[in-house]
């Protein structure tokens, strides 16, 4: 008998959540990268206000392009090492929920970096970055960079090249998610009229939903045998 | 293993294959919606015919003037003025007045009365004025990318002598008066302190609005007209009574209108070429070359099958 | 021999069909057609001189690549679908017609844009998308160089195929997103800070679909024919050393 769809999602976010509690591995090792990566761009771009204003977006969603990759490459390579992936294959389960767990669980972990991030840059650029806009940006651009990052992990964790391939694969691929995201981040910040920015969540919505709907289709062809 | 996960989406698929072929055209039109302004201005902006030499230079027709142009030379006449002006492009070392003369059908065997060098926002241009009596011959010329381009006007009337020649700015006020006068003193008519004082008009022309003087000088009339135009003042003298506004114009519409030179970038039109065509035989060269080795692994691998 | 073929193998290579010969003939003389009006037939522009006549190969270039990587997208959907390697074929096809069609829109534009805009590069949105779109698909083949299981391979290429497209969309609309785009559209009106624009007059139009229907449709095409045919070579020698290593 089929396991039901959204239990299989909900035993898999929570199995990864309670490993991630016990030895907060991730979470450790993103924090810091992410921590670093903005302390080295506040020393490396000595600016004043306006030029921060322009950069911080940018230094905030590298940073957390980044810190995802180095999150899906150890999620999906101890998936692989552990062989708990093959066993669930094994079990007569819905590939899609496989999918969603997964994403679920780097998108919860990616998220946490990114909350991290925007007090640790309000304080190190001085620039208010915690608005209800900023969050709504960074949960859009979280969501759009982790669908496409769960798959290509999935799938080069299969390869030789692994942590390397990830980020060549996966870059060029979340691009049009960065750009939008960047460009909204800037301009909230920096004050703009609602209607000047506002066309960015919305690109970003849709990217979010056909990068979704992709990734949830074609992951079933990623974890075939 | 069977995927029925597309059975349903067949028609999708083709459907959307349909439509991303006409993606590109979409993405063009959108450009062009977004920005009717532009579309406003570049129609209401009257399109202007171009001369284009073969040797590289571009310049206005004038098409109120005769044309008897050639693929190198833009000559243009006008018999009722007893005007041409000609625009022609020669080796660096030639000589302008000479050229000039050639390409006019005149001949120029005086002195200049006048000749220096002014430094436009076009470069800096050699300027030659010349008195032959009943003709009078002004020659621009400037060198570029190893040629020498020559501007030419030549008027044959013996009732006027009209005189195109170009001022540097040195002050700082909008009146071209100044030029004007510097020109007149220049081309050796009268010095600026024996001037009397002007009638001062202003007068629209299609190359732009100009600041008109008429002098008396001993019983001569001397018109001059002057245009700001930045760091130069072009300047026309017209000693006479004829009215030289025609001449002004056709001349300066030469000038200002759009001489300009189309510059020799073929070397890069060849690099473009060759690029692509490098690119194209290193896909076709790879696809050959592995063609062939896998011809050879093939009768290896069957030539040991049959062993 | 009557043994029956395995869907999943390829099939014995056969000397090029009469269809291809004569497209290929019909190819050849089209690129020398497409290089005439190109290069005589168009009139100088007189204000960028005739390194304006590049266009004529840059912009349909970018259709091949457009095409060939539409192929791509269509070989992956299919092979995922079908699971018939014919499919798979298709699609890596596409991917390296693609990469060089690219490549020659990238050069070109770039050769281009030494005289008119006084550099060869410049951090465009166009630009650096088109860059980035040429880097996605040099990651494609380097995804199926990293994977040894034909399969897998077959499986993976066809998803990061389909996935790849979304940065030829970009280099498409991204003048919709950023109007701060230097780069001229010819169909249609420039955005107003374009820089290089020139009047579409009827000869340059003329050049203009000569060049994308060869360099757009009939080159890519022809191309992605003869790099099928090598990859069904390269499977059917892959299946004959499985069968000599099995026996």
């Amino acid at each position: 008998m089929k396991t039901g769809f959204w239990q299989v999602t909900f035993a898999i976010l929570r199995k990864d959540m309670l490993a991630e509690i016990r030895s907060r591995e991730l979470l450790s090792v993103m924090g810091l990268f992410a921590l670093l990566s903005v302390l080295i761009f506040s020393f490396a771009l000595e600016m004043d206000r306006e030029a921060r204003e322009t950069a911080i977006s940018g230094v905030i969603w590298v940073t957390v392009a980044f810190a995802s990759i180095i999150g899906l490459n150890r999620s999906m390579s101890s998936e692989r090492e552990q062989g708990s992936f093959d066993a669930l294959l094994l079990a007569p389960v819905d590939r899609s929920a496989l999918f969603l767990g997964k994403f679920l669980g780097n998108f919860v972990v990616v998220l946490l970096v990114g909350l991290i991030l925007l007090p640790l840059g309000t304080l190190l650029y001085n620039i208010t970055l915690i608005t209800p806009w900023v969050l709504v940006i960074l949960v859009l651009g979280i969501f759009g960079i982790s669908t496409t990052g769960t798959l290509l992990a999935a799938m080069t964790a299969q390869t030789r090249a692994r942590d390397a391939l990830l980020s060549i694969a996966m870059l060029p691929i979340v691009l049009p998610v960065l750009l939008a995201s960047v460009r909204a981040t800037t301009s909230i910040i920096s004050g703009d009229p609602t209607d000047l920015w506002i066309s960015w969540p919305q690109i970003l919505l849709v990217m979010d939903v056909i990068y979704m709907v992709l990734c949830f289709f074609t992951f079933g062809f990623i974890i075939e045998e | 293993m069977k995927n029925r996960q597309f059975g349903w989406a067949k028609w999708l698929i083709i459907g959307g294959m349909l439509l991303l072929v006409a993606l590109p055209l979409y993405a063009q039109e959108d450009a062009a919606e977004g920005s009717s302004d532009a579309e406003m201005s570049e129609e209401e902006a009257p399109e202007i015919p171009f001369y284009s030499s073969a040797d590289g230079f571009n310049v206005p027709v004038l098409t109120t003037w005769v044309d008897e142009s050639d693929d190198k030379t833009a000559f243009f006449l006008n018999p009722d003025l007893q005007a041409r002006i000609v625009t022609t492009a020669t080796g660096e070392g030639d000589d302008p007045t000479e050229v000039a003369a050639e390409a006019l059908g005149a001949t120029i065997t005086s002195e200049p009365i006048f000749s220096n060098r002014v430094n436009t926002a076009d470069g800096t241009w050699e300027q030659r004025y010349y008195d032959e009596g009943n003709s009078n011959v002004s020659i621009l010329s400037k060198i570029e990318e190893g040629r020498r381009y020559v501007i030419a006007f030549i008027e044959d009337d013996p009732e006027v002598a009209v005189y195109m020649p170009l001022v540097d700015r040195t002050w700082e006020e909008d009146t071209t008066l100044p030029g004007i006068e510097q020109a007149i003193e220049s081309l050796g008519i009268a010095a600026i302190d024996e001037l009397p004082e002007p009638t001062i008009e202003t007068v629209s022309l299609p190359s732009g609005d100009w600041e008109s003087a008429t002098y008396d000088i001993d019983g001569t009339t001397v018109t001059g007209y002057g245009l700001n135009f930045g760091v130069t003042d072009y300047v026309a003298i017209a000693i006479g009574d004829a009215d030289a506004t025609q001449m002004v114009d056709a001349y300066n519409y030469t000038l200002l209108g759009g001489f300009f030179i189309t510059s020799d970038n073929t070397a890069y039109l060849y690099l473009g070429l060759a690029v692509t065509a490098a690119i194209f035989i290193v896909l076709l060269g790879s696809i050959w070359l592995r063609w062939r080795n896998a011809r050879r692994d093939l009768s290896t691998v069957e030539q040991l099958a049959s062993d | 021999m009557a043994q029956a073929k395995p869907k999943d193998f390829a099939q014995a290579p056969t000397p090029a069909p009469n269809l291809l010969r004569i497209l290929t003939l019909v190819t050849v003389i089209g690129v020398v057609i497409a290089l005439v009006f190109a290069l005589n037939i168009a009139g100088t522009d007189i204000e960028q001189g005739e390194v304006q006549r590049i266009f004529y190969v840059h912009m349909p270039a970018f259709f091949g690549a457009f095409l060939a990587f539409g192929a791509t997208v269509l070989g992956g959907i299919m092979y995922l679908w079908k699971r018939d390697p014919k499919w798979d074929r298709l699609a890596v096809a596409g991917v390296e017609v693609g990469f060089a069609f690219a490549m020659i829109n990238l050069i070109t534009g770039s050769i281009w844009a030494r005289p008119i805009w006084n550099t060869w590069w410049t951090w465009d949105p166009r630009l650096t998308s088109e860059a980035i779109m040429v880097l996605t698909y040099a990651a494609y083949m380097m995804l199926r160089a990293g994977i040894d299981n034909m399969d897998t391979r077959r499986r993976f290429a066809s998803v990061y195929g389909i996935l790849a497209f979304a940065t030829v969309l970009l280099t498409l609309f991204i003048i919709r997103f950023r109007e701060d785009t230097i780069h001229p559209t010819v169909v249609g009106n420039s955005p107003q800070n374009a820089q290089g624009t020139f009047a579409a007059s009827d000869g340059v139009v003329t050049a203009l679909m000569v060049g994308l229907v060869i360099w757009g449709l009939l080159v890519p095409v022809t191309l992605m024919w003869y790099r099928i045919r090598l990859e069904n070579m390269l499977d059917w020698v892959n299946r004959k050393k499985m069968e000599v290593l099995s026996a």
